[in-house]
């Protein structure tokens, strides 16, 4: 058994996470009004309106509620002097091992939402995977960018 | 040699005919355009379009072929090339993944051969090729490659050698290399890996799609009872005709990857790989045995059922060239038996014969339920809509259940102290060799069900031409998974909770 990687992402992420399920159900309720006039114009079976009502509910309470907050509390990274280690997932859990010396380059990018909370998401590239860390400050995640980039340059394997 | 080197002059006609192939569909279309009205000099400009385009090709092509130059220089392969442009490009024999060689017809009737060049760039991008150089020539680079990374290697490992000295050859004899013949193809399997390849099979997927449109039509019957007769009649010919173009176009099928796999030999020297196939267009790859990031072993069904399997060299070229999409295919039809054997001869470095550690028991019935997550929906809706023969698809259910139960037998794991091996199933095996010090990274997984019963999936990816190439088996006993996990770690995680 092992222990789960040290830190934890920004407890912003779960406020950008909510944003995030929020837009998504706004656009899911917009099909949803385009799908009802196509019914009602075209006599398609009524059938599929409390469908598309249960699903809203349940794709709201899934994007908003439910999926940010676990998403946040496994969401856990940790990089050792040799290696990264990440971990997150809902229901399925992945944990990831990134030997330092793969690392290839690191970027950091940040999107609208998350440049207004101060977030930003590290991506970590080696020359077969790329993986990501979704939302850190932006101190942490120019920190992390640093070491990283300097412990990947440390010592050299052939690729 | 560091005297500037042009292509043998085929290569002009070599690229004109490769750009008037692309640029035949427009010619035609400006001359359909222009046939229709005929007034005006404007119709003239059109009519006379193409003979410009062509005209412009031809000398575009000329003054490329005079501006293309490679050489030879420390230890680079230097080629300068551009139309308006002047580019160059310069690549370090050390980061050269593999060198191809292939012979097209137009090379053939000189004498000639078109040489592919491939580095770990990044895919898609187009590194060198030399499109037209006689036989002696790419033999000289080859072999000016094989030794400036020998001196690379030399000098790695005792730095500071005198350096105009050792590489002041060019006039010193060509080392002819001690060629070991490993492998080579009977005709039996180059006759049956035709009949089993997927262009075959392809052609009687279609075969089977095309006939069933047949049986759609019969419905049609009842409408006109007259038309019956005819209609019935129009079916057997119709089934007939094709039947027949189906037939022609598998043994067409067979044909060509007969004649694309005959010869197939595999050759090792002291440190590369040569293998070599193809009658009417003959291809040569090279492939350093240094570069090599994985083995992986493909089991495909219908050929596993006979024994036989396709070994592929993962190989972190960058896939630009036509071919090497895939990882390198080293056997393409070898008995399973003899693969360590063989492999042994070309990558010693290799455990292949190691025992392979079967997945547990209780995950058993997870791998013979696995296989309906996909198939259930799709079979719901093809019942609904295929009534009342869609029931039949019902069958599908044991079916992949004998799948699902056949690849639980399959799956399974081995670690050395160096070597992962990993094999997972669905319909085709695959089954991956990785050293630790090319593994990109390493990840297990688990979902609520895996955990339940203690249980994980594991995957390793290693770099390789299209970007990664990964090695997996599902349902790992939750031990395993973490003994593997640390044997990756460099610093030893500690014990304790996971998740």
């Amino acid at each position: 058994m092992l222990n789960e990687p040290k830190n934890r992402i920004s407890e912003k992420a779960l406020t950008v996470w909510k944003i995030r399920g929020m837009i998504q159900t706004g656009i899911f309720l917009l099909l949803s009004i385009v799908a009802i006039v196509l019914i009602f114009l075209f006599d398609w079976p009524k059938w599929i309106i409390p469908i598309l009502a249960i699903l809203f509910i349940i794709d709201g309470y899934y994007s908003i509620f439910f999926a940010p907050k676990l998403q946040w509390r496994r969401w856990r990274y940790e990089v050792r002097e040799q290696e990264i280690e990440l971990q997150h997932g809902l229901f399925v859990v992945t944990k990831t091992l990134i030997p330092m010396i793969r690392v290839q380059h690191v970027d950091m990018e940040q999107g609208p939402i998350l440049k207004k909370y101060g977030l930003a998401t590290i991506s970590i590239s080696t020359a077969a995977t790329t993986h990501a860390i979704p939302a850190l400050e932006e101190e942490e995640a120019e920190n992390v960018r640093q070491i990283i980039s300097q412990l990947a340059r440390v010592d050299e394997e052939d690729v | 040699m560091c005297e500037k080197k042009r292509l043998h002059p085929v290569a002009i006609v070599a690229n004109l005919l490769k750009e008037i192939k692309e640029a035949i569909f427009p010619i035609i279309i400006t001359f359909i355009i222009s046939a229709g009205e005929q007034e005006g000099a404007l119709d003239l400009f059109v009519f006379f379009v193409p003979f410009i385009i062509i005209a412009f090709t031809i000398i575009s092509g000329f003054v490329r072929w005079l501006r293309f130059t490679y050489r030879i220089e420390e230890g680079e392969l230097r080629i300068e090339h551009g139309l308006f442009v002047r580019k160059k490009r310069y690549i370090p024999f050390e980061r050269i993944q593999s060198i191809s060689t292939s012979e097209g017809i137009l090379q053939r009737l000189f004498g000639l051969v078109k040489m592919t060049i491939e580095t770990a760039g990044g895919a898609g991008e187009t590194e060198a090729m030399l499109s037209a150089i006689s036989k002696e020539e790419s033999a000289r680079i080859q072999s000016m490659f094989e030794m400036a990374k020998a001196k690379v290697l030399q000098e790695n490992s005792m730095e500071s050698v005198d350096e105009e000295q050792s590489f002041a050859e060019g006039t010193r004899p060509i080392i002819e290399e001690k060629k070991e013949l490993v492998y080579m193809m009977s005709f039996k399997e180059i006759l049956f890996v035709s009949l089993t390849s997927g262009g075959a099979l392809g052609i009687i997927a279609a075969a089977v799609a095309f006939l069933s449109q047949f049986d759609e039509l019969i419905p049609f019957d009842k409408l006109y009872s007259e038309f019956l007769n005819f209609v019935a009649h129009g079916i057997v010919l119709a089934s007939i005709v094709g039947m027949f173009i189906i037939f022609v176009a598998y043994l067409v099928a067979i044909i060509r990857s007969m004649l694309k796999y005959s010869n197939f030999t595999v050759e090792r020297t002291d440190e590369n790989v040569i293998i070599s196939y193809g009658l009417l267009e003959i291809r040569r790859t090279t492939v350093p045995l240094n570069r090599v990031q994985g083995v992986e072993i493909r089991e495909h069904f219908i050929r596993s059922l006979f024994g036989y399997a396709s070994v592929y060299v993962v190989n972190a070229g960058s896939g630009s060239t036509e071919e090497s999409h895939d990882n390198i295919l080293l056997f393409p039809f070898i008995k399973k038996e003899t693969i360590a054997e063989i492999m042994k001869k070309i990558l010693p470095e290799y455990a292949i014969d190691v025992p392979i550690h079967p997945v547990p028991e209780r995950a058993k019935f997870r791998y013979i339920v696995r296989p309906f997550y996909y198939i259930t929906i799709p079979i719901a809706i093809g019942i609904y809509f295929l009534r009342p023969w869609g029931w039949l698809l019902l069958l599908l259910f044991p079916i992949f259940s004998i799948i699902g139960y056949i690849s639980y037998r399959f799956a399974g794991w081995n670690i050395t102290e160096n070597q992962l091996v990993l094999r997972h199933r669905f319909i085709n095996g695959k089954t991956m060799y990785m050293f630790k010090n090319r593994i990109q990274a390493l990840e297990i997984q688990s979902n609520w069900f895996q955990r339940r019963k203690k249980l994980g999936t594991i995957q390793s990816s290693i770099k390789s031409s299209i970007g990664s190439a990964e090695g997996k088996t599902v349902d790992v006993d939750e031990e395993v998974l973490m003994d593997i996990y640390k044997w990756y770690s460099r610093s030893q995680p500690n014990e304790g909770e996971w998740i």
